[in-house]
């Protein structure tokens, strides 16, 4: 699903140069959770951006079900991942004015999708997420939790393959992130998403299926664990991380 | 160190600080602009009356319009005086080539006893002013194509004779005459000479037509005038005190109040974007101020440290704005008094327009800049830290309670409507907006992009809304100017017509004699002819002295052609009125600066003398700028008896053309006839002037509506610089930088197209009220549907225009950037 051949960024911070990401080759199949980890600076969330074509590699290619992301213009990029990339971010953003219902319709409308179509994605997709009754409520009159799965459902309204998530868990404490990645694990099972996550929090990590290291701006480690989790491999990733 | 934390502060955000200044520099800019036209106008209006009366504290005249050298030469004995001058005038015509027609040669001769005292100011430009031969102007020079020692071939009683240029001076009030050919069919052209010169060209020895005096200072001139009348013991002479009071002869006080009401506006946009941009810096700095707080700054410091960024933006905006008030001034003065067609020398003023534009440059600013300085001295110290947001107190509910109210004040039957109506909308404007916007988003005709701008502007509804209106007052003051000036075109020919008294009027040098109207009424087409008199007369207020123009009035004349004007159902009821005895009719100019009511006794002094006049009425007329009274002939002679007629007013047959008679009436009286006025000049040199001064509050106006869209740009720039983040959302999901241009550009359409609506809205009701409530009867309700289109355009293409740049800013960020803005 996903191919990324040597790709590396840096980036100008007043005179200095930072290389975040120094030369990634990567293979994503269809259907894999993976968990991205990795110190602070290691390049993860670079990673994500890139994957999400929200910025662009210096060298290299990334192709995302088989669209090179680096050949397409800036309006082919927007396009691409309003159709086929759902986003979720580590402080939920919302849209702070709009409705829990306007902010999961969002991309829909820009799309200019039928209001029909749409009213039935956006009951759906509550119903999902377990939002009813907060269909007509504002970011701000939401729990943490309750904002996370609204971006979830956001992220799931064009119906993408791919899901891209930055520290979904990251501002949750553990019952509510808890409920996140289970939400996150279900989807991946029931619908058979793709779902790439950066995360800090070696329990998140532990709902993915694969595991991959990052340590400045290279792979360290990518590690495909069972399902319930490889107890010896999440023990090296740890040793790794602490090393 | 507080200074360079400002100054960085506004380097920090350049654009912003940039905008705001411009916004500030334009304002002052335009407000020095109209103070100094005012001033200027005023300026010109009072010199061209000083040069006109040559400084003269007293006149004397006399009824039967000349009188004897003599009385000059007794009058030149009083020791309390300290300068004197005889003059006449007299009328010939001008032999010259250029001259296509009878009607382009008048010249008016004016003879002087005496050119070297205080009474008289010339500018020599060539020639000699002691040589004989006639003194002429600059541009009648140049019109005529002479140069001084030139001759000049002129008409008399007698016949043709060559005379001499012995001077040509700088233009003056006293030599204005045509500024160029097309005008010399309808002004003369004037010229000086010696008084001994006149009397010889026109072969009346002894004879002078007024006496102009100057009294020493410190001298009591009312017991000196006194004596001088008393010892001449002549009943025909009329000593008239010259009162110099520039509003006697103008009525610009309209035009001034527009200049003004637009120079304020420029500076009130100013104003509010400086306000909009501190209150956003302040909300934007509250971590920082409270991070001051913390390490001990107090309230006071941080107010001087906003004040100072006020203090900079304001003394740059001096800096530039002053020079560019000047080229404003020039540009504006030019196009003024082109339009009035006058060929003085104008110098700009700026006594009064200097000082006040840098007191007001920043004193306004400072003012605007109080409120959000307060708040930030009040910024709160652990919530600002901990980013708890303040809990907003809404005052909308009591504001719109009391604009209701206010509101109610449009059904007054007075001009007080208007303000009624202005503050009730001002108070209004945000609710009138909110629910303008939600119907914008629910009618979605700016599609979905344009319903998620809606929600934004709700979000910074007093932000904008106060651009917003300030759009709407810039559309409804062009509206109003606009209608106004549809409304006089329209009209002006109906007003001129009705209240010019006839197909043409004519002034004489010298009395108009029976004979004189006899031979006029043979001339072919001339059904009716008419003399009347017209006198001076002062009355006070207070300490001040104000001089009116009396004319005597003909009943049986004017019951069919008056030279004035009242509703239609007073004219009779004012012209019995005025056949009483001890009766006066008021021009509503004098009548409005006089202050009392209709039936009130007004004091008038003539001659020295004290009389008591019972106001009938109050009327218009065209005729007559300035003071105006009428009198009737029996109650004028008792004020002055035997006033000989100068004036005349003839009636012409259906169908005669009137410039075959104004034509034949020059050649009859070359020498008699200072002015013939025809009904049809007289409606096409009202007529003139109307363009130019609609194009001036024209450009006026798209000044101010480009302050607006500064005002919009400076809003929305702060609008989506509140929102970076949650724009990078937007094209993280789902955006294209279009969808984002769109909706920003949407942003700015709803906060113009507000303004529009409501200020089209506003235009309207204002004229509608203005057309109820004024007494001019020119003023109809007239909708201006061109303005409102091309107020449409412009409020659009600004809107537009504003919205580019904050769409081009917010879009230029990377989304990856975006999406870790605080």
């Amino acid at each position: 699903m996903i191919q990324i051949e040597g790709i590396k960024k840096t980036y100008q911070i007043g005179k200095e140069s930072y290389e975040v990401l120094k030369g990634i080759d990567l293979t994503i199949n269809e259907g894999e959770f993976i968990a991205i980890m990795g110190p602070s600076g290691s390049g993860k969330s670079t990673l994500l951006n890139l994957l999400g074509g929200l910025d662009q590699a210096d060298i290299g290619n990334i192709q995302v079900n088989h669209a090179k992301l680096q050949d397409m213009s800036e309006k082919e990029r927007t396009l691409f991942r309003r159709k086929n990339i759902g986003f979720v971010f580590q402080n939920y953003q919302l849209l702070p004015n709009m409705t829990v219902e306007e902010n999961i319709a969002f991309p829909m409308h820009a799309d200019r999708l039928p209001k029909a179509s749409i009213q039935t994605t956006v009951t759906n997709l509550i119903q999902s997420t377990k939002l009813e009754g907060k269909e007509k409520n504002y970011p701000s009159q939401l729990s943490g939790g309750q904002q996370q799965r609204v971006s979830i459902a956001r992220a799931l309204s064009m119906e993408p393959k791919l899901v891209l998530a930055d520290e979904p868990t990251g501002n949750l404490d553990r019952k509510m992130g808890t409920e996140i990645l289970r939400l996150l694990s279900s989807l991946h099972q029931d619908q058979k998403l793709t779902i790439i996550m950066v995360t800090h929090d070696m329990y998140a990590a532990s709902f993915a299926n694969r595991i991959i290291l990052l340590k400045d701006g290279m792979i360290e480690s990518d590690i495909k664990q069972a399902e319930g989790g490889d107890q010896n491999a999440m023990a090296s990733i740890i040793t790794k991380l602490n090393s | 160190m507080l200074w360079l934390a400002s100054l960085r502060n506004l380097i920090r955000k350049k654009s912003r600080s940039f905008f705001t200044l411009l916004a500030i520099l334009i304002g002052i800019t335009t407000m020095f602009a109209v103070i100094s036209t005012v001033e200027t106008a005023k300026y010109l209006t009072t010199e061209q009356l000083k040069e006109f009366t040559g400084n003269a504290d007293y006149t004397i005249n006399s009824t039967s319009n000349t009188f004897s050298e003599e009385i000059l030469d007794e009058v030149e004995t009083n020791s309390d005086i300290s300068s004197i001058t005889g003059l006449v005038h007299r009328q010939t015509k001008i032999n010259l080539d250029s001259a296509h027609h009878s009607a382009e040669s008048n010249l008016r001769l004016t003879g002087l006893s005496s050119f070297d005292n205080e009474l008289l100011s010339l500018d020599v430009i060539a020639g000699n002013l002691d040589q004989k031969g006639i003194i002429i102007s600059e541009t009648t020079a140049e019109l005529w194509n002479l140069r001084a020692g030139e001759i000049l071939n002129i008409q008399l009683p007698k016949g043709n004779k060559d005379v001499s240029i012995s001077a040509i001076v700088a233009d003056t009030a006293l030599l204005e005459g045509p500024a160029s050919w097309n005008e010399a069919s309808n002004k003369n052209w004037r010229a000086l000479t010696t008084l001994d010169n006149i009397q010889e060209l026109y072969h009346a020895p002894n004879q002078i037509g007024e006496i102009r005096i100057k009294f020493k200072e410190n001298v009591e001139q009312i017991s000196s005038i006194t004596a001088i009348k008393d010892s001449l013991q002549n009943e025909e002479l009329i000593f008239q005190k010259v009162v110099l009071d520039e509003r006697q002869t103008n009525q610009l006080e309209e035009l001034y109040f527009m200049l003004y009401a637009i120079g304020g506006l420029a500076m009130l946009i100013g104003a509010f974007i400086l306000y909009n941009t501190l209150y956003v810096s302040v909300s934007e700095r509250k971590n920082e101020i409270a991070i001051m707080k913390t390490v001990g700054y107090t309230p006071n410091q941080v107010k001087i440290l906003f004040l100072m960024e006020v203090l900079y933006l304001v003394i740059i905006g001096l800096i530039l704005g002053i020079p560019s008030g000047f080229m404003l001034a020039n540009l504006l003065q030019d196009g003024l008094f082109g339009s009035f067609q006058t060929n003085i020398e104008v110098k700009m003023q700026f006594m009064y327009a200097l000082p006040l534009s840098i007191l007001l440059g920043i004193i306004i600013p400072m003012l605007a800049s109080l409120i959000p300085v307060t708040y930030a001295s009040k910024v709160d110290v652990i919530s600002s830290l901990k980013s708890i947001p303040t809990e907003k107190v809404s005052g909308q509910k009591k504001r719109t309670i009391i604009g209701c109210i206010v509101l109610l004040g449009v059904f007054i039957p007075h001009a007080i409507s208007i303000v009624c109506l202005l503050v009730a909308v001002i108070l209004l404007y945000p609710i009138m907006m909110k629910a303008l916007t939600i119907l914008f988003s629910k009618t979605s005709f700016l599609g979905y992009e344009g319903s998620i701008a809606g929600k934004s502007t709700l979000l910074t509804l007093n932000r904008s809304s106060n651009m917003s209106l300030i759009l709407a007052i810039a559309i409804c003051l062009g509206l109003l100017v606009s209608s106004i000036f549809t409304s006089l075109e329209q009209n002006i020919s109906r007003d001129v017509i009705r209240s010019f008294g006839g197909n043409i009027q004519f002034s004489s040098e010298t009395s108009i004699s029976n004979e004189k109207l006899e031979q006029i009424s043979q001339m072919d087409g001339v059904k009716d002819v008419m003399a009347y008199s017209e006198s001076q007369a002062t009355w006070s207020i207070g300490d001040e002295n104000r001089q009116f123009t009396m004319i005597e009035v003909k009943n049986d004349w004017y019951s069919n052609n008056p030279l004035f004007y009242a509703n239609a159902s007073e004219q009779k009821q004012i012209l019995d009125a005025l056949e009483e005895k001890d009766t006066i009719l008021l021009g509503e100019y004098a009548f409005r600066e006089w202050g009392g009511k209709i039936g009130d006794t007004m004091t008038i002094y003539q001659n020295g003398k004290e009389n008591s006049l019972r106001v009938v009425g109050k009327v218009n007329t065209t005729q007559y700028g300035g003071y105006t009274a009428f009198i009737s002939e029996e109650n004028i002679n008792q004020l002055h008896p035997n006033v000989s007629p100068s004036k005349g007013l003839i009636l012409l047959d259906e169908y005669t053309d009137e410039s075959s008679v104004k034509n034949e009436l020059l050649n009859t009286f070359p020498f008699d006839l200072s002015s013939v006025q025809t009904l049809n000049e007289e409606i096409s040199k009202q007529e003139r002037a109307l363009p130019g001064v609609k194009s001036l509050f024209s450009g006026l106006l798209m000044i101010a509506i480009i302050i607006t869209g500064i005002g919009i740009l400076n809003t929305l720039t702060m609008n989506v610089m509140d929102r970076v983040r949650e724009i990078g959302v937007m094209r993280a999901i789902a955006f294209t930088r279009w969808q984002i241009y769109k909706t920003i550009i949407s942003e700015g359409l709803i906060i113009g197209l507000n303004g529009i609506l409501i200020g089209i809205f506003l235009g309207i009701t204002t004229i509608y009220l203005n057309a109820k409530t004024s007494e001019d009867i020119l003023i109809e309700f007239i909708v201006p549907l061109e303005t409102i289109l091309i107020s449409i355009i412009c409020g659009l293409i600004v809107s537009i225009a504003a919205s580019v740049l904050p769409s081009y800013t917010v879009n230029k960020i990377t989304i990856s950037k975006s999406l870790k803005q605080d």
